[in-house]
């Protein structure tokens, strides 16, 4: 429609000079410019000045257009997300309105009727957009999410990842799956509680629940002894603490029930909840405590080396574990003998003895072949190291949902990969969400987090970093519990216990409303969970 | 095109706290955390200054950790060349999507890898609460 005014403007007043008008060269030209003349005269008394502005306000509209349907077509081919172009596209809507009203008076004083009334009909329909102040229809697409129940906190149906579904008003989709399926346990009491208060009110209960919902997360570990995964989560100074707590006698019982209960890991540990009993978990559980034998006696192993061994000092377990399941080691499979054997060689570059002397107090030696196999060197130990893939392999099959039906280590592989992959989408997801969510950043934010902070992890104390939503969005506040001096952050940090967290938390809050960070009165919205003990 | 900057910066470093403050979480004790760590703190050096230092540091890093993966992993698997062509294409994508991926022997990054996978999911239902509260 632009097009069509641009091109007759310009077959109108082609190259005529200022002030002359209606000259006959052309029928059409002529009948038009006697007609446009008198509107001139009526109107500006010029002949090229309407004409002109016509003209170059079409091509401004033309290319904003050209430009929204460009920066849609990089979202089509994925070089921009949603977020990037829906801002773009906002950018110009209001400038393109301008222009169209513009387009409109010009044609007005013109005299272009027929152009005038199209015109006046498009700025019609516009107007809707603009008239009522009505924000929300300034943008391209909404996008609202529902995430349901992020946790199942029921220690029989292993892990759930969130459930998120986006619905947009737009045709455009992300091209990232928002869709993850899962089955969702209710929430407890509080769930339902965190969409119902008013934000403005009622920050303390919010900020309350949101405790209560992070500390759900980070349970208090109820590490048990037998099943494989929990032992890989087990570093020497966790277990000796154990030790020390009054759990051990639990631990013990457990460990001597030898039954399989799902436990909660820290979150620093990647807490999540494991399917109960199955075979192959026992089995690795048995494997995995021989292996805590070993390396229980090479302890003395630095434990900031990795390169060089397997997770070996980090698979380490109290001093309870070997004796309760010595017994059971007598009758397991040799082939194990030989891992462990090559488990000791890798982390403690000791000689391999191939005496079949005492087995079990002896963290290396050992090679006792199977029945019809060979039992040479390099065959037992490729025996062992496959075995031990394999063991690992089983232990990724259970933590990658839906991944227990494939047989073949190809397809293991890839849905672990897409698994990953998958995860990672979801957090540069949310970050994009939480993104749009916030007002603006603090230029100090990054250095926050990226700065190497060696004390950090060597400390065993927890520290929490708290996103507090705001109560307005006027007041800006900055709240940050580190224990480092930094210098956004003169607050005191917190050591994480249940009752003195939610105190402090409360009262902070209120002592803290008005506080503005030095540099600027931006709002850092960030959550940093760390670990409780050294775990 | 600057809100858009600022929306695309301001994800970007959102993202970026997120996985430091998961690699921090877990500490010294992974090797995938360790890795992560170094890249980022190597990564924020080489945003700020120094840019070819940065990169110096990284590339001397990386060669180290890879010395040190074929070193050990020629000790270990002198017979094992089990199906290479098999699982190689998939191991590989793997040893890319962890972080250290590169210089660890197959049964560390399946374990790794395992670790990683639990703190992922850890970290996406926690940046989903956080998430959660806003509108």
């Amino acid at each position: 429609m632009t097009n069509t005014c641009k091109a007759d403007d310009f077959n109108l007043y082609p190259r005529e000079p200022r002030g002359i008008f209606g000259s006959d060269s052309e029928p059409d030209v002529g009948r038009r410019g006697r007609f446009g003349s008198g509107g001139f005269r009526a109107g500006c008394g010029d002949g090229f000045g309407s004409g002109y502005s016509c003209l170059v306000t079409n091509i401004l509209l033309f290319a904003s257009t050209f430009y929204q349907v460009l920066t849609l077509s990089y979202l089509k081919a994925d070089y921009i997300n949603t977020y990037e172009a829906a801002s773009l596209i906002n950018r110009w809507i209001i400038p393109d309105f301008v222009l169209l009203a513009a387009l409109t008076l010009l044609l007005l004083v013109s005299g272009h009727w027929f152009m005038f009334l199209i015109s006046v009909t498009i700025t019609c329909y516009q107007m809707p957009d603009f008239w009522p102040p009505n924000r929300l229809q300034f943008q391209v697409w909404r996008i609202r999410h529902q995430i349901i129940s992020p946790v199942s906190w029921d220690l029989g149906s292993g892990v759930h990842p969130i459930k998120v579904t986006a619905q947009t008003s737009s045709p455009e989709t992300l091209s990232n799956p928002q869709r993850v399926a899962t089955e969702s346990n209710p929430r407890g009491p509080d769930g339902a509680d965190m969409e119902a208060p008013a934000r403005s009110n009622e920050i303390a209960l919010e900020s309350f629940q949101f405790h209560d919902e992070i500390h759900r997360l980070i349970a208090p570990p109820t590490v048990n002894a037998s099943t494989f995964t929990a032992l890989l989560e087990l570093s020497h100074s966790r277990a000796v603490e154990l030790l020390h707590l009054p759990e051990p006698s639990n631990y013990s019982a457990a460990a001597s029930n030898g039954s399989l209960q799902p436990y909660f890991q820290h979150l620093g540990a990647g807490g999540t909840c494991f399917p109960t009993n199955s075979t192959p978990v026992e089995r690795a559980s048995v494997f995995s405590v021989e292996t805590d034998a070993i390396s229980h006696k090479v302890k003395d192993e630095p434990l900031a080396e990795t390169t060089e061994s397997d997770s070996n000092h980090i698979i380490s377990s109290s001093q309870s574990l070997p004796s309760d399941f010595h017994a059971e080691d007598k009758g397991q499979r040799p082939g194990k003998r030989k891992d462990r054997e090559k488990k000791a060689k890798g982390s403690g570059k000791r000689t391999k003895n191939e005496s079949s002397g005492d087995a079990d107090e002896l963290p290396y030696v050992h090679v006792r072949a199977r029945r019809g196999q060979a039992t040479d060197k390099h065959s037992l130990a490729e025996r062992a190291r496959r075995e031990k893939i394999n063991a690992r392999m089983k232990l990724l099959q259970e933590l990658v949902p839906g991944c227990n039906k494939i047989s073949g280590t190809a397809l293991v592989l890839d849905e672990i990969i897409n698994h990953v992959q998958t995860l990672q989408h979801q957090v540069e997801l949310l970050s994009m969400q939480l993104a749009a969510a916030t007002p603006r950043i603090d230029s100090n934010f990054h250095s926050i987090f990226t700065t190497e902070r060696s004390s950090l992890e060597d400390q065993n104390f927890s520290n929490m970093v708290f996103p507090l939503p705001w109560s307005d969005p006027q007041s800006n506040v900055l709240r940050q519990y580190q224990p480092q001096p930094c210098h956004l952050n003169p607050l005191q940090h917190t050591v994480w216990g249940r009752e003195e967290f939610k105190h402090h938390l409360i009262t902070s809050e209120n002592s803290h409303l008005s506080y503005d960070s030095p540099t600027n009165s931006a709002a850092v919205h960030s959550i940093a969970i760390l670990k409780r003990t050294e775990s | 095109m600057r809100a858009q900057d600022k929306i695309g910066r301001h994800s970007q470093r959102i993202k970026l706290a997120a996985y430091s403050s998961m690699a921090r979480a877990v500490g010294q004790r992974r090797a995938w955390s360790r890795a992560l760590m170094l890249k980022l703190k190597l990564s924020d050096k080489r945003k700020n200054r120094y840019r070819w230092l940065a990169a110096r540091k990284m590339k001397q890093q990386k060669t180290l950790r890879r010395g040190c993966g074929r070193i050990l992993a020629t000790k270990r698997n002198r017979s094992e060349k089990g199906s290479p062509s098999r699982s190689c294409s998939g191991v590989d994508e793997l040893r890319r999507l962890v972080p250290g991926g590169e210089a660890m022997d197959l049964g560390v990054l399946l374990e790794e890898t395992a670790h990683f996978v639990r703190c992922l999911e850890t970290q996406v239902r926690v940046m989903s609460i956080i998430a959660d509260c806003f509108p």
